[in-house]
């Protein structure tokens, strides 16, 4: 495939049909950003985990002086990040799936780059982080604090799954109404800052009045907390209220209409 | 092959629209440089960029049956915390190239020595330019894009870079823009006029030079 040639040009072919192509792009823009993100910092990419860990720790422990029987479970650390960190998860991949265009404006001038490979590595990207830390976090609880609990990993990773396809839809659309009109974005950023507060990382769904749960179930990010908690609190917790189906049907129609608008229009966007 | 059919192309700047393409039917054929003329603002960069497919025709559609390049000595791309090296290796994952073929091609043909292997922020223009045009001499394409093609270095690199540039070109073939006829005459075989929305396209690049140079007096 790849012989020295006898002028001594290298005759590799750009983009010839090899296979895997969006595989190895996206691979190529994972690594960049792995690389780059953290890039003045020793330690690099390990940052990006540390980060939200140490964040969540401090947090932690000075919300456990505040309050200290939380309504599920007798461990207040372990409730928090059960609340905390699937919001999270959920947060930062539509924060970064939605400015992917934009971060990646300048690579996207090579034909071979395509808004899809920007969209799908920043979102694989961040999800591949926030299970780390997920795993990191919780681990670390386990052993730390010693507790009783006896996980179900499939709820777990149908929560983490839940979680970052929602935010993968969220940001692909977002990133269509942002580049096209821009206060879409500052709008955004008001309009979620209470989502933290009603996706019942404080107080459960189980424990809202009646009111508040009629409203807050059209919320899905609810039941991605729930779901994490379900897994996590097994057998004990049971989630009555759980749906699969809505939120990850709200998060692929939310997709498949910000690809779609994506495809028809990013020429025309990352021209201005 | 490069073919244009009937491609039109509308933009708006500061709410005043602008048509660069009215109808351009063309055909690029394999293997042959052909310069692209045309007074400034003419479209020349924006047919570069239909071409490249960065961005799209209003109307009409554009294939190839080829590979194509990015604009060669493209340098936007490169991040400034990552090495010369790692910025290729970069672009080889993309093009799907062999990292370290590339790789090693690049660090001795930029000839930026130690420097290949420290953060591109720290990188003098000259290097800069070197490296990237290192990068688009190092994978083989079937047209090569050439936007203005920057002087890169002193006397006897730009004689080694223009030595490899007209060998990849010899065996491809690539699309010119430059204000240099000096280039376009020792570059390119046959050449086309942009004027008004519409492609005249010329067998002789003496004949659309005069052509040219009968606009740019107007």
């Amino acid at each position: 495939m790849t012989r020295p040639s006898n002028n001594g040009l290298l005759e590799q072919d750009g983009l010839r049909a090899r296979k895997f192509r969006t595989g190895r792009t996206i691979f190529a823009l994972v690594m960049r950003e792995m690389s780059t993100s953290y890039g003045r910092s020793p330690g690099g990419y390990a940052w990006a985990i540390i980060e939200p860990v140490l964040a969540l720790a401090v947090l932690t422990t000075i919300f456990s002086f505040i309050m200290h029987s939380p309504p599920l479970g007798d461990s207040f650390p372990l409730f928090y990040a059960t609340g905390y960190l699937p919001f999270m998860l959920f947060n930062d991949i539509a924060n970064k799936t939605a400015t992917s265009l934009n971060y990646s404006r300048s690579l996207l001038r090579y034909p071979a780059v395509t808004f899809m490979d920007a969209l799908i590595a920043r979102g694989f990207l961040h999800l591949l982080t926030h299970v780390l830390v997920g795993y990191i976090m919780f681990f670390g609880l386990f052993v730390v604090l010693d507790l009783k609990i006896s996980p179900d990993f499939t709820l777990i990773a149908l929560a983490y799954l839940m979680g970052g396809v929602l935010g993968f839809g969220v940001g692909c659309f977002n990133c269509y109404v942002m580049m096209t009109f821009p206060v879409w974005e500052r709008i955004w950023q008001i309009l979620t800052r209470p989502l933290i507060f009603i996706s019942g990382m404080f107080l459960p769904y189980d424990f809202m009045p009646k009111i508040a749960q009629d409203i807050l179930w059209w919320n899905p990010l609810i039941h991605v907390v729930g779901m994490l908690r379900k897994g996590i609190y097994a057998p004990s917790y049971e989630g009555a209220y759980l749906s699969v189906l809505f939120p990850l049907l709200t998060a692929l129609i939310l997709m498949a209409l910000g690809i779609l608008l994506l495809w028809r229009n990013h020429q025309n966007l990352l021209e201005n | 092959m490069i073919v244009c059919e009937n491609v039109w192309k509308t933009y708006r700047t500061r709410g005043e629209e602008k048509t660069v393409a009215r109808g351009i039917n063309a055909v690029f054929p394999t293997g042959v440089s052909v310069a692209l003329l045309g007074r400034n603002g003419a479209g020349k960069s924006t047919l570069m960029n239909l071409i490249a497919g960065n961005q799209k025709p209003t109307r009409g559609r554009i294939w190839s049956d080829g590979t194509i390049s990015w604009p060669v000595g493209f340098a936007g791309s490169f991040h400034g915390e990552l090495t010369g090296a790692q910025n290729v290796r970069f672009i080889s994952r993309v093009y799907g190239v062999d990292t370290d073929m590339l790789s090693d091609f690049v660090e001795d043909f930029a000839e930026l020595g130690q420097h290949y292997h420290m953060p591109f922020r720290t990188y003098s223009s000259g290097m800069r330019s070197r490296l990237a045009f290192g990068v688009s001499m190092g994978i083989r394409f079937d047209t090569y894009l050439v936007d203005e093609v920057t002087s890169v270095g002193d006397e006897r690199f730009k004689v080694k870079a223009n030595d490899v540039f007209q060998r990849r070109i010899g065996s491809s073939g690539a699309l010119v823009v430059s204000h240099s006829m000096g280039v376009i005459r020792q570059m390119c075989s046959k050449a086309a006029v942009l004027e008004n929305g519409s492609l005249t396209m010329y067998e002789n690049v003496e004949d659309a030079i005069s052509h040219h140079m009968e606009n740019m007096k107007r």
